[in-house]
């Protein structure tokens, strides 16, 4: 029952919203080893607290979003565009 | 006969009637079940649970756990209903639970004996998981029926519910929580400052517990009703009652169940509120003594709200039983009226000085250092034992006093529930004996009794001074709420009476947890087996798991847990409070989605042409496609002789099969050609404009994902086609990709699966019949080669057709634009006539191609490789694509896994079930190997004999081979060959070279 703010159409429903993944990764190189392959894939912090992550408002504008969570309390703290980053985001990257 | 009606209370005087067990009772507007059955002097409402003691009514509120009733007969009953929350309503049928053939006389009583006869009871705690162990054969025959006969919580109709219920969906600046005088004044405060204000209470009447006090009382009735009028006077104000919330969520979300009773029978309210105040109250404790379940047992605030609210004395005669000073104006309302008070029992050195003094004004013996030790009488209470209780804790002297009422107060408990939802843990308070929540959460406030704080104008305050921040929060501005000037002190020098010593011996059952026949002697019971966790006693004697929610019962059980670990109570701890904190009909959480509207229906454009054509449908995704096409009348012709008649006619002559269920994507840009490569396994940048090419796409893991068919429409626009599971997820997949992993690609995707009817029109007179419904065009192999796809129009409309085959004959699909799908089907259906077109169904398309040996879903089930499938020459090795590495991992690349085959079986008439789990042995033993699977099986009229494809380990090496498909489910175990999963026309010549 979390309210998400889309960039494009403004807050909605999160059953608008799908969950997608971790946004703290990124596509290796093509010819990268299996080693590095198999952690983008499988690997993750886990974090608990504050969380980047990627949904797409699939029943709305179908825009890919970032959003940052907190894993503890699923409070919602900034949402954007997928090339932008929340101001003072001191997650980890993978 | 104990209740009776003494006077109006707060209800008007109209009469309605309603009956009870096909008897017909007067009540009044206003009036519970409970409060009606009462003045009707019914004691005994039902039966309990476990024992099917007789239980009546003992509370006036949401703790009932005593007076449980069924509401209606027929499909319109509903179980389970807590009759002090229920308002009866004209010509309402009501009937007792848990008894045959009456309340007054059950035949299951016997269990209530049955305890004393053995040194264990059969039916302690936990009895359910000992008792019943052996034979095991018993249990479903003989145990199982015997047992839900017996218990379970009333009956649950056997006809399905025609009631209506609906989903709101609301949004508030504040919500408040609870509409007695905390929640009232928060509400009035917060009215004042402009926002959008909600306040909800589970009761008809606002007011908690100013509705205990008589409306004599005029300083605060006066006060509840003018806070109430300007309540409803304010038009940013929602109230509503028969309300109760039952869940606090994520993001300030709020769900709470309304009780509507008219065209719909409860609303479900999905609540937003920027705030919330919680201001639940609290409720009255009761006293743990022998046979403290029994008719006529009642707290003493359910006693005094049912005199001086419905004018109802909950009995002729009253002992009044007590550790605290707040039950005895029980005692004092009641000997007001005229009704008599025996004695007051107080377990304390002494009541406050002021109530001893009212005591002797209004002669009313008090007992001092005393207790109740058992109530006594057959059906209802008929006198209480009291003894005097000795400073070692032993019981001194006894003796009876006469009365049909014991109205007791063990304290009172804050009702956390709401506050603790989202994790925070309630922690103990020693002050008043009971659990707070110290810790508040985001964005909410709880305040007056919820929070422990029992005074009456300190609550006022505390609830002005949250509504006040609350409204600071939103930038506007709470005003001040003008206080009653009578109070009610708070302080109620509690001093804990956690368990009471049994008078004598025998076993005595002294009830915690009423609703589900919890006694002190089951929590003993579990502490002797060790359960020392409270989360595991809750669990092992059911306490607090009835539809009361252990709202009586938790802290004397946590106390009693805590003296058996010779540990405080904080150190104990409580369970952690989840909602629903109060029953919920799943009616109002499914809302009118039920029936047909469960889920939403997708139709293709030539729907209604296979309903009128008399098609029999599947459900497939959301769709429902045609499964087959019975000839005759309904009836005449089976599925399997349907699928068989029809696979054959495609394969010698000519058949129509609506496809439009398929995903379909265009994509578009520049970089189309780049994007496709990188997302299918195989090159599509080759791909000349105006053909198609197969498709296989891989998850990044490296397992396939999906596959589909997509041609060229220009040098930078491709259409993609997916299967119909899947259309969904492969659109979000590209949007994925394009947005995530390549934002610099130029390329769009879009959905277009809507736009396009497609049908597949197979057998060897497809071209004959396409050619003539379409004369402007060239179908000959030179024009229209395999994976071709050609541009035409039909009457104006644009049509494109592909020369692609699922089914293994010469076959095309033809895509029209929606609108005109069902004209286009109906033109091609008139002009095959004249070759004898048929429609097929999906399950002849099946048949064809698992004689063709093409995957679908079944095979590729998510599990499975490239090389599972005997594919891995597809992948590309010019190029990157998804998945390229990890479906190089060793696990991946292992020769011995299961990969396609066709199975054969031996005997051509026996079917293969889908669903067999192949082995070798020639019959079924324990520590035989499983070699694989059957994923799909039909009979194939073109080899005569029921075929199968499957997975087998290493089955390419293993052709010829017979070996076996168990299926112990119904005794089978049948030989098939291995054989390629290529059944029929390997050489695909039928296919390409016409």
């Amino acid at each position: 029952m979390l309210r998400i703010k889309c960039p494009y159409c403004g807050v909605r429903e999160h059953t608008e919203f799908t969950y997608g993944e971790d946004a703290n990764r990124s596509l290796p190189d093509p010819d990268a080893s299996l080693d590095n392959w198999n952690n983008y894939v499988f690997a993750r912090q886990n974090v608990a607290g504050e969380h980047l992550e990627y949904w797409q408002h699939t029943l709305g504008c179908r825009a890919w979003l970032k959003v940052q969570r907190d894993t503890v309390t699923h409070e919602i703290t900034w949402t954007g565009l997928t090339h932008e980053t929340p101001p003072q985001h001191k997650e980890a990257s993978t | 006969m104990s209740g009776f009606r003494s006077h109006l209370g707060r209800l008007n005087d109209k009469q309605i009637s309603f009956s009870f067990n096909g008897q017909s009772l007067s009540a009044r507007i206003g009036d519970t079940v409970a409060s009606a059955l009462l003045a009707n002097g019914i004691e005994v409402v039902g039966r309990s649970f476990k024992y099917h003691r007789p239980r009546g009514v003992n509370s006036c509120g949401a703790e009932e756990s005593g007076a449980l009733v069924s509401i209606g007969i027929g499909a319109e009953q509903e179980p389970n209903v807590r009759a002090t929350m229920h308002l009866v309503t004209e010509g309402m049928q009501v009937s007792s639970q848990n008894c045959w053939p009456s309340p007054q006389f059950d035949l299951l009583a016997i269990n209530n004996f049955v305890g004393s006869l053995f040194p264990s009871s059969p039916l302690a705690a936990g009895f359910y998981y000992k008792t019943f162990m052996w034979p095991a054969k018993f249990w479903y025959k003989l145990y199982e029926p015997a047992i839900r006969r017996a218990a379970g919580m009333g009956k649950v109709p056997d006809q399905a519910d025609k009631a209506a219920y609906d989903r709101i969906n609301s949004f508030y600046d504040i919500a408040i929580v609870g509409g007695g005088a905390a929640g009232l004044s928060a509400a009035l405060s917060a009215a004042q400052s402009g926002l959008r204000v909600l306040l909800m209470d589970e009761h008809a009447a606002l007011g908690g517990q100013l509705l205990h006090l008589p409306k004599q009382q005029q300083d605060l009735e006066q006060w509840r009703q003018n806070t109430i009028a300007s309540l409803i006077a304010a038009d940013n104000v929602t109230i509503l009652n028969n309300t109760i919330c039952w869940g606090r969520f994520d993001g300030n979300t709020l769900a709470a169940h309304e009780v509507v009773d008219g065209k719909v029978r409860h609303n479900f309210h999905k609540i937003h509120a920027k705030k919330i105040v919680i201001a639940t109250g609290a409720i009255e404790r009761p006293l743990v003594f022998t046979n403290n379940d029994k008719p006529g047992v009642m707290l003493a605030s359910g006693a005094r709200k049912l005199l001086n609210h419905y004018g109802v004395a909950a009995g002729r005669q009253m002992v009044l039983f007590t550790n605290n000073d707040s039950a005895y104006q029980t005692a004092f309302d009641y000997h007001d009226q005229g009704l008599p008070v025996t004695a007051i029992i107080d377990s304390r050195q002494a009541p406050s000085e002021h109530l001893f003094e009212a005591c002797q004004e209004r002669g009313i013996p008090v007992y001092q250092n005393s207790v109740v030790t058992k109530a006594k009488g057959w059906h209802g209470v008929r006198s209480v034992q009291v003894a005097e209780l000795k400073g070692d804790g032993s019981l001194g002297a006894s003796h009876d006093l006469t009365c049909d009422l014991v109205a007791h107060s063990g304290g009172w408990s804050p009702q956390v529930q709401m506050a603790s939802h989202g994790g925070t843990p309630p922690v103990y308070d020693e002050k008043i004996t009971a659990f707070v929540v110290d810790q508040q959460a985001i964005d909410t406030w709880s305040v007056g009794a919820a929070q422990g704080e029992f005074g009456l104008q300190a609550g006022i305050k505390q609830a002005m001074v949250a509504a006040q921040a609350a409204c600071q929060a939103l930038a506007c501005q709470g005003g001040e709420v003008v206080k009653p000037s009578e109070d009610i002190d708070g302080n109620i020098n509690i001093e804990p009476m956690w368990s009471i010593p049994a008078p004598s011996k025998q076993k005595n059952k002294q009830f915690v947890d009423i609703q589900h026949d919890v006694t002190t002697a089951d929590i003993s019971l579990s502490h002797k087996e060790g359960f020392i966790s409270v989360e595991h006693m809750k669990r092992y004697t059911t306490l607090g798991m009835a539809n009361d929610q252990g709202r009586t019962a938790n802290v004397n059980a946590l106390a009693m847990m805590a003296g058996h670990l010779e540990q405080s109570i904080a150190a104990t701890g409580t369970t952690r409070f989840r909602p629903p904190i109060a029953p919920v009909s799943l009616g109002s959480i499914a809302g009118r989605e039920v029936g047909e509207h469960v889920r939403p229906l997708r139709r293709t454009p030539m729907q209604e042409w296979h309903e009128r054509q008399g098609a029999v449908f599947v459900e497939a995704g959301l769709f429902r496609r045609p499964q087959y096409y019975p000839i005759g009348n309904a009836g005449n012709e089976t599925l399997d002789q349907a699928y068989v008649r029809e696979a054959a006619h495609v394969r010698t002559k000519v058949g129509l099969c609506d496809v439009s269920s398929l995903g379909k994507i265009e994509i578009v840009g520049p970089d189309s050609a780049v994007f496709l490569d990188r997302i299918y396994v195989n090159l599509f940048s080759s791909l000349p404009v105006n053909k198609a090419r197969y498709g296989i796409m891989l998850r990044e893991d490296g397992h396939i994902y999906d596959d589909g068919t997509t041609s060229r429409l220009a040098d930078d626009r491709y259409f993609m086609t997916t299967t119909t599971a899947k259309a969904g997820a492969v659109l979000s997949h590209l949007e994925r990709c394009l947005e995530i992993d390549w934002p610099e690609l130029q390329v769009r995707v879009s959905s277009v699966s809507e736009h396009w009817a497609a049908m597949a029109v197979a057998g060897p007179q497809s071209r004959a019949t396409l050619q003539l419904a379409f004369p402007e065009m060239d179908f000959s192999q030179a024009a229209l080669p395999f994976m071709g796809l050609a541009h035409g129009e039909y009457q104006g409309c644009p049509v494109r057709i592909l020369r692609v085959s699922f089914s293994g004959e010469l076959a095309y699909e033809v895509y029209v634009q929606a609108d005109h799908g069902e004209q286009v089907w109906q033109h091609i259906m008139a002009m095959g006539q004249s070759y004898d077109i048929i429609p097929y169904g999906l399950e002849a398309l099946g048949t064809l191609r698992i004689e063709k040996g093409h995957v679908t879903g079944a095979e590729l089930d998510g599990r499975v490789t490239l090389a599972d499938v005997n594919m891995q020459r597809m992948a590309s090795k010019k190029k990157w694509f998804v998945g390229q590495k990890l479906m190089q991992r060793e696990g991946l690349q292992d020769p011995k896994r299961p990969c396609l085959v066709g199975l054969k079986a031996v005997d051509p008439q026996q079917p293969v079930p889908t669903g067999a789990i192949l082995v070798n042995e020639n019959k079924l033993v324990t520590g035989c190997d499983k070699q694989g699977w059957v994923s799909s099986m039909t009979y194939s009229p073109a080899l005569n004999s029921f075929i199968a494809l499957g997975f087998l380990t290493a089955g390419q090496e293993r052709i010829g081979e017979t070996i076996y498909a168990a299926y112990p489910l119904q005794g089978q175990h049948i030989p098939v060959e291995v054989v390629s999963s290529h059944f029929y026309d390997p050489d695909n010549i039928r296919v390409k070279d016409q």
